[in-house]
């Protein structure tokens, strides 16, 4: 028999417009890694918010080693036991490492001054108590992300906690610090016998690191197995609810095509919005056919990049050729007239209004072109109503209509509409960024099938993702950055996730 | 999911009346806690208003002047740039008007009449000009000096009857009256209703096509929904709400120079009480439908003329319409919060009884 | 929620549907005809006003005057308020018109309706009070020498601005004047005043300002204020509720200031030395018995001057301290005395 530490009978969250968790069930075993996998939207983040006293279930019992508690605040989970890691930290940047850990409850001289020694004090031994290495005195704003999350823990550890929630903690991580990420998590479960719940929506890692795995879909608790027991294809169903095919994207190369120079890229600078510098010399060339993969962690200069060639970013130097066109200082429009769409990493910010409708936005690019707008002015209600039907059809937008919102979609729908708006351009060059951030597994088998066919028909594609699996499926060459310099090219098959990581973290460099 | 199509718009007009209601249900209470019989009050109100022929040219008078600044107000929130301006903008229009129609007195009536429209167009459009290159060029916040500007305007017109331009018979604060051939004739006698209320009419029309019918209404509901989103896809966002202040305070302009044709027939130091405000307040409660704009201004010339009626005839102060207007404006503004409540209180109800079922 | 919405709905409808039907039941003033019968007991006068009552000044001094004629005459009125809404003015008229056989109508601001409005309603008189017009037969303006007034009222502030015997005033020879708008008839007081300022000493400086308002007191606190703080002892104001922020201002600096159109001592017996009156309320007053004994002058202008009592000062009552002094008060009515003569011109802005 094996202990619960914590156990949710009949838990149910009704919000407004859904019901996010119906009639949940769930024991957490006493010294285990437990993973809660489902898509997005699936609930698994009402169901952590729930058990770190964010959310009040609207019905149901929570139980901590067998009694019933009521949490109406993160305060209370804490003082329960019940940590928790935001997949976006919560620290603060100008403190260091030792103040971050020790804020809220900070050791004090005399009742008024912090007392910094002590802090520092408790910092290490706590370190060297869970085997995390840092360093107290280090301001947080200097530190990798890796190490931030480490702080993260051992804040949450600082404050007593015996069941740690980490909500997609290697989200930001590259593949090495997801590495010592589980070794440290292995530690803390095997020699101080804390209990891990973690939630993620990467398979491989579930299986690699947790002993069970509850699988959540649509608001409900599908299931929970031993992972001894799964594997990729039956979690993913369990997830989806249907057969997924996994890595059986059809990539056959088109030798017959010519693969001709689209996109030129020479010495290129710019600046972030800060003003400092994001991209320090970037040379790169894209050809029609081909998918170019471009692999980094984020904030090293990929964005700026991608504003960069599609106008909405000012360059410093160097010079950019669309099909041999110099386009230095031309707005958005006359770029995308010389052949480039672009779907942009943050739908909601840049690629959608999400308070026009379907058809609206799919409009977008051609609201003063014939037949859409009547000699440029008058809107032709009908076209525009047939194109977004059609585009509806092809990309399997779900939708009862063309006429919905845009906001009242779901994230991997609305992903849809800007990929069926930008594709159906037809331009001989795409700049897709993240086109599956926060997109269901289903609807990222289908975008990918897509962007395949896309290639198939010779556009010249470049493909900036955070996922690496993204980019090893669909590049024909990979090319990394790292803060604003390119560090590595390669083709196809060249190199592996694990060498990557090196030249995506600056330690390897090809010169 | 049905339901998420276009009820929107439903469920706005349900608020919208419910919070009509809820004021007028105040306006009530505060009769009768005055000792007064509501029914009594607001059939004083009613009969003011649509009372007689009179009554009803009375109503529609006020109505003009309100539908062209409120959809002056509306075009420029939709491409998200604030004019607060209106007040201004319809002094300049209106003192460019009467200029026009005391200066070219020679002209046949039609062509005067074209002329001071468009002068009060051009001159209320430049002087919406101004903040909206001073926003998206220097970052300025356009509500900032669109309010100064209407200070700036109504003292610069005062200047201008009160000394260059003021009139030679009595004490007035005026320009002298435009030629007698560009003066719009009265529809009803001894109401103001004039031929201006066809104007507003054609402009209604033409606003409410560009707004919802064309290529140019697309952009500025899209800049004004997600600037970076059309920026992003090739819209000059700037420009768009440069072009959109400048039609606002071109129709501002003319509501200015129809006043001065029209009612007034001449510049008058202080021809507005405030259309351009009350305007403004109209296009938000009717978040900017061009339809709904025509609808609340009749609203509220109804409840102006009708409350004065009411006060004149059985000493109910006019006040309250006010009260009533700003209760009806602060339903609207506390939409979403009362929503949340009604729907927290609802949901509370429901989650106990059909947790368990599918999910919405 | 359909169902609580159609109640609703239908409920909405009976309301309306009620409220209309009780409209008969209301006395509506409007349609019922003018006969134009001016004499005797019963004759309803309209009182339109272009801002508003509680002024304590020009319009307030206008609402004695029915009053008064209520009381002497046995007439019956009603005030139509304006409030400053320049889309209010022709149906206020109107509405006064339908009402009463005698409309008197208050403010520059009604020059255009008041002609309009007149020609439709032969049967009703208007007085229009504070402008001229003439030609009309049911209409009789009255102008006011607003200038022989403040004439006065500059003699004394200049008088009274070297009394250093007088708490809180210095010698220096500076006085102030804040109006309302800088409009001719607040023109007409200003050339007045300064007038008689420089009447009894020629050094004198006067600074006028305009509050470019009638009606919001602290406007006129911020110009009264930026006037004692130039070293102003002594503030005239003809901005009417405008003017009240003046009497705050002075209250607040232990300074002074003359009040305008209607005796204002009452308002701050401390503070406010003198006023100069304006006799609106009398010129209604006496027009109104006039048309009903039928002595008017058709379409003419009738002018309300010092000679006709219808300007002047006044000193509060008596239990108030009186900073005018006996001497000056005989100046002033020796000034009075010339003017009326036309020994002395006073200079007019109309």
């Amino acid at each position: 028999m094996y202990e619960k530490v914590l156990e949710l009978k009949n838990v149910s969250k009704q919000f407004p417009e859904v019901l996010a968790n119906d009639n949940i069930n769930l024991d957490i075993r006493k010294g285990e890694i437990h993973a809660i996998i489902g898509e997005n939207g699936a609930g698994k983040s009402t169901l952590m918010n729930i058990l770190y006293g964010l959310h009040e279930p609207t019905t149901g019992d929570i139980y901590y080693n067998g009694k019933p508690i009521k949490m109406t605040s993160p305060l209370d989970a804490i003082k329960i036991g019940i940590g928790m890691v935001h997949q976006h930290f919560m620290l603060v940047p100008s403190f260091t490492v030792a103040e971050n850990i020790v804020l809220g409850t900070e050791p004090t001289k005399r009742k008024i001054f912090v007392d910094k020694e002590k802090a520092i004090e408790s910092t290490k031994k706590l370190s060297e108590t869970y085997g995390l290495t840092v360093d107290p005195k280090l301001k947080v704003e200097s530190l990798s992300v890796g190490v931030q999350q480490r702080v993260e823990i051992l804040k949450a550890l600082y404050k007593g906690a015996d069941v740690l929630i980490l909500d997609e903690p290697t989200a930001v991580l590259t593949p090495q610090e997801t590495d010592e990420l589980f070794k440290v998590i292995k530690r803390l479960v095997d020699e101080s016998g804390k209990t891990i719940i973690i939630i993620t929506h990467k398979l491989q890692e579930v299986l690699s690191i947790s002993d069970r795995v509850s699988v959540m879909r649509q608001g409900k608790m599908i299931g929970t197995l031993d992972t001894k027991d799964a594997n990729e294809k039956i979690l993913a169903e369990m997830m989806v609810g249907r057969e997924v095919l996994f890595n059986k994207i059809d990539k056959k190369h088109i030798e017959n095509r010519k693969h001709e120079e689209m996109l030129k890229v020479e010495k290129l600078r710019a600046r972030d919005n800060r003003g400092l510098i994001a991209l320090r010399s970037i040379d790169l060339s894209l050809k029609s056919g081909e998918i170019l993969g471009i692999a980094g962690i984020e904030g090293n200069g990929q964005s700026e990049l991608v504003e960069v060639l599609t106008g909405l970013r000012e360059k410093e130097s160097g010079q950019i050729f669309i099909n041999g066109v110099e386009i230095s200082n031309k707005s958005p429009r006359d770029i995308r007239e010389l052949g480039i769409a672009h779907v942009p990493e943050d739908r909601l910010a840049m690629g959608l209004s999400k308070d026009a409708s379907i058809s609206e936005n799919i409009l977008m690019g051609n609201q003063h072109n014939e037949p859409y707008a009547i000699k440029g002015i008058h809107l032709n209600k009908s076209k525009i109503k047939s194109k977004s039907r059609k585009l509806i059809k092809e990309f399997d937008i779900r939708t009862p209509s063309e006429d919905v919102l845009v906001g009242n979609l779901s994230g991997g729908n609305m992903q849809k509409v800007i990929i069926a708006r930008e594709f159906s351009f037809n331009t001989p060059i795409l700049i897709i960024s993240q086109p599956t951030r926060g997109v269901d597994i289903g609807a990222i088998e289908f975008i990918h099938s897509q962007i395949i066919e896309k290639r198939n028909q010779g556009c010249a594609i470049l493909l900036v993702s955070a996922e690496l699996d993204e980019i090893f499926r669909l590049s024909d060459r990979i090319i990394t950055i790292y803060e604003g310099i390119i560090t590595g090219e390669f083709k196809e098959g060249e190199i592996s996730k694990q060498e990557i990581g090196l030249y995506m973290t600056g330690k390897n460099i090809q010169i | 999911m049905e339901r998420l199509t276009k009820n929107k718009n439903l469920q706005y007009l349900n608020s919208l009346f419910i919070s009509i209601f809820a004021s007028l249900l105040i306006g009530a209470l505060i009769m009768i806690a005055n000792g007064r019989s509501p029914l009594v009050g607001y059939g004083a109100l009613l009969t003011g208003a649509f009372g007689s022929k009179y009554n009803i040219a009375t109503t529609f008078a006020k109505t003009v002047p309100l539908v062209i600044t409120g959809l002056a107000t509306a075009i420029a929130f939709r491409a998200g740039i604030s004019n607060v301006g209106g007040e201004g903008q319809l002094y300049l229009g209106a003192f460019a008007a009467a200029y026009v129609g005391i200066t070219f007195t020679g002209l046949p009536g039609i062509i005067g009449i074209i002329l001071a429209i468009i002068a009060g167009a051009l001159v209320g459009g430049a002087y919406g000009f101004v903040p909206a290159i001073l926003k998206v060029k220097y970052k300025v916040d356009e509500v900032i000096t669109t309010i100064m500007l209407n200070t700036v305007a109504t003292l610069f017109t005062a200047y201008l009857v009160n000394y260059p331009f003021a009139s030679s018979q009595g004490k007035m604060g005026g320009t002298e009256m435009v030629a007698e051939q560009f003066r719009f004739s009265r529809l009803v006698k001894l109401s103001t209703l004039n031929t201006s209320i066809f104007y507003m009419g054609i402009i209604a029309v033409v606003i409410y096509y560009l707004m919802e019918k064309t290529s140019y209404g697309y952009d500025f509901k899209i800049v004004g929904q997600n600037s970076i989103f059309s920026r992003y896809a090739g819209i000059k966002d700037k420009n768009q709400m440069v072009l959109a202040m400048v039609i606002s305070g071109g129709l501002c302009g003319i509501a200015g120079a129809l006043e001065v044709l029209g009612v007034h027939y001449r510049f008058l130091q202080h021809i507005s009480p405030g259309y351009a405000f009350d305007g403004m307040l109209i296009a938000l409660i009717v978040k900017n439908n061009p339809i709904g704009v025509v609808l609340m201004s009749i609203f509220f010339g109804a409840l102006k003329t009708g409350s004065i009626a009411m006060e004149n005839s059985i000493g109910i102060p006019s006040e309250l319409v006010s009260v009533i207007q700003s209760i009806i404006i602060l339903f609207i503004a506390g939409e979403a919060g009362f929503k949340n409540i009604y729907k927290n209180w609802k949901m509370k109800k429901t989650a106990n009884s059909k947790v368990g079922e599918k999910i919405v | 929620m359909k169902k609580k919405l159609t109640i609703f709905l239908v409920l909405m409808l009976t309301v309306s549907l009620a409220l209309s039907g009780c409209k008969k039941a209301n006395d509506v003033p409007g349609a019922s005809n003018n006969s134009g019968d001016t004499a005797g007991e019963g004759v309803k006068v309209g009182l339109v006003l272009a801002g508003g009552l509680g002024d304590r000044s020009f319009y307030d001094s206008s609402h004695e005057g029915v009053e008064k004629a209520k009381k002497d005459f046995g007439i019956e009125y009603k005030v139509y308020e304006c409030r400053n809404d320049s889309s209010l003015l022709n149906d206020q008229v109107v509405q006064a018109s339908q009402y009463g056989s005698i409309v008197a109508v208050v403010g520059f601001e009604f020059f255009d309706v008041v002609q309009d409005v007149a020609k439709e309603f032969p049967d009703v008189n208007y007085i229009y009070v504070d402008n001229e017009i003439e030609g009309m037969d049911n209409l009789i303006t009255v102008s006011y020498a607003e200038n022989e007034g403040a004439f006065l009222a500059g003699a004394l502030a200049a008088m009274l601005t070297t009394e250093t015997s007088i708490e809180g005033i210095d010698d220096s020879k500076l006085i102030g004047m804040v109006g309302g708008m800088d409009i001719p008839v607040i023109r007409n007081y200003q050339i007045g005043f300064e007038a008689g300022a420089k009447y009894i000493d020629s050094e004198i400086e006067i600074q006028t300002t305009f509050a470019e308002d009638f009606e919001d007191p602290a406007k006129g606190k911020e110009h009264a204020t930026v006037l004692y703080g130039r070293g102003a002892d002594i503030i005239f104001q003809a901005a009417g509720k405008t003017g009240e922020g003046v009497f705050e201002a002075a209250a607040e600096h232990g300074k002074y200031a003359i009040g305008v159109d209607s005796d204002q001592r009452y308002i701050n017996p401390n503070n406010i030395v003198a006023s100069m009156i304006k006799e609106v309320g009398k010129s209604i007053y006496e027009t109104i018995e006039k048309i009903q004994k039928d002595e008017v002058e058709k379409g003419k202008v009738v002018y309300y001057g010092l000679a006709q009592d219808g300007v002047g000062m006044a000193y509060g009552t008596d239990d108030m301290m009186q900073f005018a002094t006996e001497d000056m008060k005989n100046t002033l009515e020796d000034i009075k005395a010339k003017i009326i003569s036309g020994e002395i011109t006073v200079p007019t802005g109309k």
